[in-house]
């Protein structure tokens, strides 16, 4: 365990060297966000009644999207990862002492942490400033806001471990290129990060909230605004917990299973 | 320009080299941009109306700006590469050359891929302009052109600036 936690440090120490990208991301993500609650109040002029959550619940979700991007991006992937597959140097990586699953998975988490802990502030800060109905409203109650917290790490490993199945699905096609482009527009489209999965229709959401996508950045994010509360709250986080389960001991049998097959490239 | 083709005709004959690699990323294409399409669909068919705007104009700004996105991406990309040209030396060998250094950045990349994109804003445009009850007048269809045109370039600016001027001080992205 003690070697794990001493290359989180490496890799999070390491990711926030990038200060001057980490600017770039806060006015990037900050632009965004306005222009998403621009879109959406363009929407409930039309029709509030139609709207299926409140709009300051909107407002919430899309800056904690925005502060938080980075735990929860589908489109990062590790290029280091998909280099040491491709180019053979896997062999160096399986004769170290480490579990191979636990050192990409720390990686992952160690990368993705120090960038949102770099970004997250200044664009909540904003977020906070902003008059009612557009900012972020204060959590709304102290429960919640603790289930929050528990949601989103829950969250975070949900979106980790599933991001793994990407990097092993890579030593079956040897190119990250395809499963790459599929997976981030099924996990953009899926997790509610383009539109929040109480804009899509009924049943479509009724199944998609049953599957791990949903157990990613929606739950938490509603459930700071208050939109998901009680037992619908702790049957989503007894789901997640599930979800968090079932994804890392079947990418660790996967992956065990991969291993045994692989073939080093090169020489 | 027949040199430009030259460079046209060999990056087919590469990218044609790897034909699942090929198809696999078009279908990728197709999916990422289809997704926002499905966003768009959901909430148009929640709210049917946006600021006076139909579901059909709204499909047909859509496919407009998917189009000259994908058009642009598809011959401007080469910018794209243009860190790792001056980051690897690529560049000084470019500048040697007699020709124009813009133009030969330029066509060092042509994406076939993103036709993907260009074949979903074809399918739109050919359901938005009879669905959406326009009445074509010749002026219509010449604003429709230059619309995309005008995308296009304005995309292709954007790619040149970004990476190029950026680039230069910089030298990472």
């Amino acid at each position: 365990m003690k070697k794990y936690i001493s290359f989180f440090k490496i890799r999070f120490i390491n990711g926030l060297q990038y200060r001057v990208a980490a600017y770039a991301g806060i006015a990037t993500q900050i632009a965004w966000g306005f222009m998403h609650i621009l879109i959406f109040k363009a929407f409930y002029k039309g029709d509030p009644h139609s709207f299926p959550m409140e709009f300051s619940q909107l407002s919430s979700y899309i800056w904690l999207q925005q502060a938080f991007l980075a735990l929860f991006m589908s489109w990062y992937f590790d290029n280091d990862i998909f280099m040491t597959i491709t180019s053979g140097n896997i062999a160096y990586e399986l004769s170290r002492p480490m579990d191979l699953y636990s050192m990409w998975f720390t990686k992952n988490l160690a990368v993705r942490l120090s960038r949102a802990v770099l970004r997250c502030l200044p664009v909540l800060l904003v977020a906070l400033l902003l008059p009612e109905p557009y900012g972020i409203a204060p959590p709304v109650s102290l429960f919640g806001f603790f289930m929050f917290i528990i949601t989103m790490v829950l969250a975070f490993l949900c979106v980790v471990a599933f991001s793994m199945f990407i990097y092993i699905i890579v030593f079956y096609t040897l190119s990250p290129m395809g499963v790459r482009v599929v997976a981030t527009s099924l996990i953009e489209f899926l997790t509610g990060s383009i539109i929040p999965l109480p804009f899509f229709p009924k049943k479509l959401m009724k199944i998609v909230s049953l599957t791990p996508f949903a157990s990613m950045q929606n739950l938490p994010f509603r459930i700071y605004s208050g939109n998901i509360a009680g037992r619908e709250m702790l049957f989503g986080v007894l789901l997640q917990l599930f979800w968090v389960i079932i994804l890392i001991l079947s990418g660790r049998l996967w992956m065990a299973r991969a291993l045994k097959k692989v073939v080093v490239q090169g020489g | 320009m027949k040199l430009y083709f030259r460079y046209f005709s060999i990056h087919i004959k590469s990218q044609m080299q790897y034909k699942t690699s090929f198809f696999l990323t078009l279908t990728g294409q197709f999916l990422t941009s289809f997704s926002a399409f499905l966003s768009i669909y959901f909430l148009m068919s929640r709210f049917h109306q946006v600021q006076n705007f139909t579901y059909n104009e709204v499909l047909l700004c859509f496919a407009t700006v998917l189009m000259a996105f994908s058009l642009a991406e598809c011959f401007a990309r080469g910018f794209d590469t243009f860190s790792t040209m001056i980051g690897n030396g690529e560049f000084d060998r470019i500048m040697v050359r007699p020709r124009n250094e813009i133009f030969q950045v330029l066509a060092s990349r042509i994406d076939f891929s993103r036709i993907g994109r260009l074949i979903q804003a074809i399918i739109i445009f050919i359901y938005a302009i009879p669905a959406s009850r326009i009445t074509w007048t010749f002026d219509k269809i010449l604003t429709l052109i230059l619309m995309i045109i005008g995308g296009v370039v304005i995309f292709s600016g954007l790619f040149f600036s970004l990476c190029g001027t950026m680039l230069f001080h910089n030298r990472r992205a």
